[in-house]
């Protein structure tokens, strides 16, 4: 584990170091929530640019690193929340939530026959779970409205899928 | 906060707070770790390939962010001018393409997109956008000195960002310059209004102000002389000599000697407007009744001084 991120002292050395340390690790994280690459990078470039721009105006107490992480994940909120208002204008459609839970059928048409074997062998709750996150790429927030579940089911259950899946292909 | 199985999922599905994952990438430092994390990212990968994570390229990022600082095609000695097409990502996509000005071994002077007039100092570096979008025209100067002259418009303020202050004006003439900790602010003409993020000052004709990080400023007396180098400018009044040669020296980059202490206490009353320093030299030594020689760039005036 790296020494203890440099503080923020408006430098340019200090900014680069914070660049080398962070700058992949954030955008794994943003890629988590967006799931758009470019868009992910666009993020947390936009956050660097910012951050040394308004370098010796910030007021940064408490770690960098934490205000760094704090900001990727408000940009990323912002933008699915920008992303959800959009679609619904696009589309017009609502989505109602507590629905049946039939398995809908999003899965892409490019994937392979043993993984959609695979998914489709899951228990049913964990399925539909998973293809909500995975595939309609639902929050979580969103999937414990739809079925009715709570927060902590949806996550175990995530993480099982995810276990049973590498069982499987593991398999094969 | 434990890292197990449970929040790398979280993580991996995009649920993960900062908290948990920064934990996370603290986590994955630790030997022995990744690989559990990698076998559950590559399961979630292999369930919908066309939204795996690629690897990022830090070096190409950093070059985007930060301006290749040895790129520039020269023109003249005078100055080198780098263009930097900067990313500004909201909901569009706006790329504000910036002008970055350095001037090296000579003054320069450049023209703003509003028609505004800056000089920049030797070793100097400044940077504006290409076109003036928005409710203000803003310019960085990055280090060292600059006079501006500034086109006025009420409706769309003037700053200059200069480290750690930031100088608005609607029309006016000042000078900065950006020293280790300190910016000197001195005012030409009009009124100018610095804000740091400690003290606010208004500053008007005739004085200057030096600001310090952790303090509040003064307004003091200011030497016109000091912007000689944008100007052109300077006036001597009843003016010891070793004042004058400091003056000439700080505005041409150049050296003068004497070759006899009591010509330092020789005093001088003339203003000379846009003369190169040969002419003010030989100006001064026609008027002193001394010789004046020149080795290479150090000029030297030689004679009786005064008593």
């Amino acid at each position: 584990m790296k020494p203890e991120s440099p503080g923020w002292d408006g430098t340019e050395v200090t900014f680069r170091e914070l660049f080398d340390d962070c700058y992949e690790n954030l955008c794994g994280y943003a890629f988590t929530i967006v799931r758009d690459f470019d868009q992910a990078e666009d993020i947390v470039q936009s956050m660097f640019v910012k951050l040394w721009e308004k370098r010796d105006d910030l007021d940064i107490t408490g770690s960098v690193r934490s205000y760094l992480f704090r900001s990727v994940y408000n940009q990323c909120m912002n933008q699915l929340e920008h992303r959800a208002i959009k679609t619904k204008y696009d589309a017009g459609v609502r989505v109602e939530p507590g629905r049946n839970q039939q398995q809908p059928d999003v899965f892409p048409e490019e994937l392979e026959d043993n993984i959609r074997k695979a998914v489709d062998a899951l228990p049913p709750q964990c399925r539909s779970i998973f293809i909500m996150s995975r595939y309609e790429e639902l929050r979580y927030s969103e999937i414990a409205e739809r079925l009715g579940i709570s927060m902590n089911t949806i996550q175990n259950q995530v993480c099982k899928a995810l276990k049973l899946l590498r069982e499987a292909l593991k398999d094969q | 906060m434990t890292v197990d199985d449970d929040l790398i999922a979280k993580y991996l599905s995009g649920e993960a707070t900062p908290e948990e994952a920064m934990a996370l990438h603290d986590w994955l430092d630790i030997p022995g770790n990744r690989s559990r994390f990698d076998e559950m990212e590559a399961t979630w990968n292999e369930a919908n390939p066309s939204k795996a994570f690629k690897a990022v390229d830090k070096q190409m990022a950093w070059r985007k962010l930060r301006p290749a600082k040895n790129f520039a095609w020269p023109i003249g000695i005078a100055a080198t001018v780098l263009l930097l097409i900067g990313f500004w990502t909201f909901n569009s996509n706006d790329e504000v393409e910036i002008v970055r000005i350095t001037a090296s071994e000579r003054v320069d002077t450049v023209k703003l997109p509003d028609e505004s007039v800056v000089t920049l100092n030797r070793h100097s570096q400044l940077h504006y956008p290409v076109k003036f979008k928005g409710d203000t025209r803003e310019i960085d100067l990055e280090r060292g000195e600059a006079f501006f002259s500034i086109t006025k418009n009420a409706d769309k303020p003037f700053i200059v960002h200069a480290s750690f202050s930031s100088i608005t004006v609607v029309g006016t003439e000042f000078n900065v310059l950006v020293k280790d900790d300190v910016v000197e602010v001195g005012v030409n003409e009009g009124v100018v209004l610095v804000v740091t993020a400690y003290d606010s000052i208004y500053i008007r004709k005739g004085l200057k102000a030096a600001f310090h990080k952790q303090e509040k400023a003064m307004a003091t007396q200011n030497d016109p002389n000091k912007w000689a180098y944008a100007t052109g400018r300077l006036v001597f009044r009843d003016t010891p000599m070793n004042q004058v040669i400091e003056a000439i020296e700080k505005t041409y980059s150049c050296q003068v000697s004497v070759s006899n202490d009591a010509i330092k206490k020789c005093t001088l009353n003339t203003t000379f407007e846009k003369d190169s320093v040969g002419k003010i030299l030989l100006l001064i030594s026609e008027t002193l009744n001394l010789k004046l020689e020149q080795n290479g760039q150090v000029f030297i005036l030689e004679g009786d001084g005064c008593p």
